[in-house]
């Protein structure tokens, strides 16, 4: 049997893991090679989601056949005994299931409801190295961020400060929440990140106290580095705010950050946006956020780099990356992630509707890349306005100079 | 709080936030769950309103109107929209609704004043009540005091209007609108190049999108390339005269070089009144403007190219130079006064109209 297709299918299933026909035509190429326990994963969830197929079942049995392994847990084996017939239910798995989720019995009236978590502190894995392209931005980072954090010595010997963070801006959907996480992989330092969902139901109820629990979370958490996406959710220019709400929250946000009244040691602020100029500028003064990096989208290499991780577990076959890459310029990360996406989809579609499965072809990104335009249009735009008529103190230097070269 | 009220507290934060595709996003969400929502269509009003789809804001403007007809807000929003669609007519008439309802609510008038001002020809004398009773209704509101101010000016009483935008500024001093609206009644006068460049610029660094503040620089360049001709006049006779004497080649290369100094020294002088990076921002000013301005401003600009052509050229050639020079002054100056009679012409229709 062949190991490749049998691998491509297995990809292809994974990308589409509804698709049931597809599952069980892998199973059945599975038992054919002689590998049951793998069919009986496959065979088991095809009949999870449809326990009446005859031909799940028959699959079932020769797999079950070609291996007496045991059935996976997820299988639906109503003939199981159960573990202990005396008591008719299993305590101990059942508590260990719930663990920590399960509240105290009583309460005394004192003891405070800690309520759900607000707010995940994650550990990321992910390195700068993994970031595909943005050579420049990432060597930027390095210098401006990364390389005072990491030698003390030298920072005393230039008597630099640990103070301020960083603003990433740039238009979306080219890779700065996953720069953010990559800088916090680089520290080791955990990551909280504050989405534009979290500051609006902020804005609605207590949004200053849930600022200062915020970092509190930050500073409890530390080494971490605190994500505020969508800064000028948050941080909007206070002139433009009629409501005293925002005010406040701005308020609160520029109390937190210069540290008043608690030790922002070990909390690295870095914040994300794609209109810097809507964010009040209160905070972007010296010891806030005063450093920003312009984040692009990514140049034609990257995007070769970017394709090629996308396609990386699909299966793809005689795919001209390169040529991919110089037809899309000025697409954004997420705009290749797109592509992908829809060149798979156009051959998955024609597989099902020929019933033969087949690899995903050039063909398929030409008619994908034939439909999808670079979603950074509008964002070029105000980008535009902003570098001609609002750069008087030259803030938006770098983003100037990139407009006119891709005039 | 239900869902609706919470996704309509969601679109209206967004809007203050200056997102306005978020904003119809969640107002969308909210009419789903409730389609019969006046505030969720309100709210969307606003959001189409603020990504310049007026047609699409007056047809949600509508259906606001529709389904709470006692809704003020539901009027106020559409007579915004409508505005922006150029019905600033049948604005005046749903802002007076509004007003009907709310008579105490400073939106409403401010609406109705911007309303009126838009209208064509203006209203004038209607658009300083409106705007003067939003303002005594809510003394804080700097909105109305553009109105008012550009009623004011519209009325021929522009110092009066003046000192009502810079009272505007005093109580908040970032509002752009007010920048804008100040450099807007000095550029009607042709006046104070400096000030205007600055007020604009203060304009243009809040709200760098708005075509209004384009065009009013694009304008303010135009008014400041004008004011280069009088050196140019001035150069000009200088090397006639020298041409005429047939003076040595040098004194008309030293006439030039003070001219082209001098002109160098003004441009530099109104880079620093007006957005950072002018030769970005200026290119392409020709043909953004008005065909009889564009033709005006090249026969300008082949004038001074003559002038210091003349100033350079050999002796035989500058003779030429010069002649053209004055035959190009004198087109500018027969382009500008047909120009001149044409706008009169136009606005005395206008005014009977």
């Amino acid at each position: 049997m062949d190991d490749r297709l049998i691998e491509s299918l297995t990809a292809a299933v994974t990308s589409a893991p509804a698709d049931l026909t597809l599952r069980l035509h892998l199973a059945s190429l599975l038992v054919e090679a002689g590998r049951g326990p793998e069919a009986i994963e496959h065979v088991a969830t095809a009949l999870a989601a449809e326990p009446t197929s005859v031909e799940a079942r028959e699959l079932m049995a020769r797999a079950m056949g070609t291996s007496p392994a045991p059935a996976p847990p997820s299988a639906p084996t109503p003939a199981a005994e159960p573990s202990e017939p005396s008591s008719g239910f299993d305590w101990h798995a059942a508590e260990s299931d719930l663990g920590e989720r399960v509240g105290p019995m009583f309460v005394d009236g004192t003891t405070e409801d800690p309520g759900p978590a607000p707010y995940d502190v994650e550990q990321v894995g992910v390195r700068l190295a993994d970031v595909g392209g943005l050579t420049e931005v990432k060597k930027r980072l390095e210098a401006s961020f990364l390389a005072p954090l990491r030698n003390p010595e030298l920072r005393a010997l230039y008597g630099k400060s640990l103070r301020g963070g960083l603003l990433l801006y740039g238009p979306p959907g080219c890779g700065k929440t996953f720069l953010a996480k990559a800088v916090a992989g680089e520290l080791g330092a955990s990551f909280l990140h504050v989405s534009l969902a979290d500051v609006l139901d902020m804005y609605i109820g207590q949004s200053e106290r849930n600022v200062k629990e915020l970092f509190e979370v930050a500073r409890s958490s530390a080494p971490c580095v605190l994500f505020l996406d969508e800064l000028d959710a948050i941080g909007g220019k206070r002139s433009l705010n009629r409501s005293s709400g925002a005010r406040t929250t701005v308020n609160q946000l520029l109390t937190e950050l210069d540290g008043v009244g608690s030790d922002n040691e070990g909390v690295f602020v870095l914040a994300a946006t794609n209109h810097p100029w809507d964010v009040d500028p209160a905070l972007r003064r010296p010891g806030r956020l005063d450093r920003t990096l312009l984040v692009l989208p990514p140049d034609r290499d990257a995007r070769e780099a970017v394709l090629r991780t996308h396609l990386r577990g699909r299966p793809v076959e005689r795919i001209d990356t390169r040529r991919l890459a110089k037809a899309t310029d000025g697409f954004s990360g997420a705009d290749l992630a797109h592509l992908c996406e829809s060149a798979s989809e156009n051959a998955l579609m024609d597989s099902v509707g020929s019933g033969q499965v087949r690899m995903i072809g050039m063909t398929d990104f030409d008619a994908a890349l034939a439909e999808l335009r670079p979603s950074i249009g509008p964002w070029m735009e105000t980008a535009r306005n902003v570098a001609l008529y609002a750069n008087a103190s030259g803030e938006y230097d770098d983003l100037a100079t990139w407009l006119r070269k891709r005039r | 709080m239900s869902d609706v009220d919470h996704l309509l507290e969601r679109a209206s934060a967004l809007l203050e936030l200056g997102r306005p595709a978020d904003a119809e996003h969640a107002a969308l969400e909210a009419l789903a769950a409730d389609p019969t929502s006046a505030p969720a269509f309100v709210v969307l009003t606003r959001a189409l309103d603020g990504q310049r789809r007026f047609d699409e804001a007056v047809g949600a403007g509508r259906s606001a109107v529709a389904a709470d007809p006692d809704l003020a807000d539901a009027y106020v929003a559409l007579a915004w929209a409508l505005v922006g669609d150029g019905r600033a007519d049948d604005a005046v008439a749903v802002a007076g609704s509004a007003v009907a309802l709310e008579p105490h609510e400073p939106a409403c008038h401010h609406a109705l004043g911007w309303a009126l001002l838009s209208s064509s020809p203006p209203r004038h004398q209607e658009a300083h009540d409106a705007a003067a009773r939003a303002i005594e209704l809510e003394p804080g509101a700097t909105p109305a005091y553009s109105v008012l101010g550009l009623a004011l000016a519209g009325l021929g009483r522009r110092r009066e209007g003046r000192k009502v935008l810079r009272e505007g500024l005093r109580i908040n001093p970032h509002d752009p609108y007010l920048h804008n609206n100040l450099a807007k009644i000095d550029l009607d006068r042709g006046l104070r190049i400096g000030r205007t460049g600055r007020h604009l610029s203060a304009a243009a660094g809040a709200i760098p999108q708005e075509p209004v503040v384009h065009r009013n620089l694009d304008t303010l360049l135009v008014r400041f390339a004008m004011r280069l001709v009088w050196p140019t006049l001035v150069a000009l006779s200088v090397l006639r005269l020298q041409v005429a004497l047939d003076a040595p080649w040098w004194s008309r290369a030293v006439t030039g070089a003070v001219y082209a100094g001098l002109a160098g020294l003004m441009v530099a002088w109104f880079s620093r009144q007006v957005p950072r990076g002018l030769r970005f921002w200026a290119r392409g000013v020709l043909a953004r403007v008005a065909l009889p301005v564009r033709l005006i401003a090249l026969a300008m600009l082949a004038f001074a190219a003559c002038v210091v052509a003349t100033a350079f050229a050999p002796t035989s050639l500058a003779a030429v130079t010069e002649q053209a020079a004055g035959v190009l002054l004198r087109l500018a100056f027969v382009l500008a006064a047909v120009l001149l009679v044409a706008h009169l012409v136009q606005r005395r229709r206008h005014r009977r109209g």
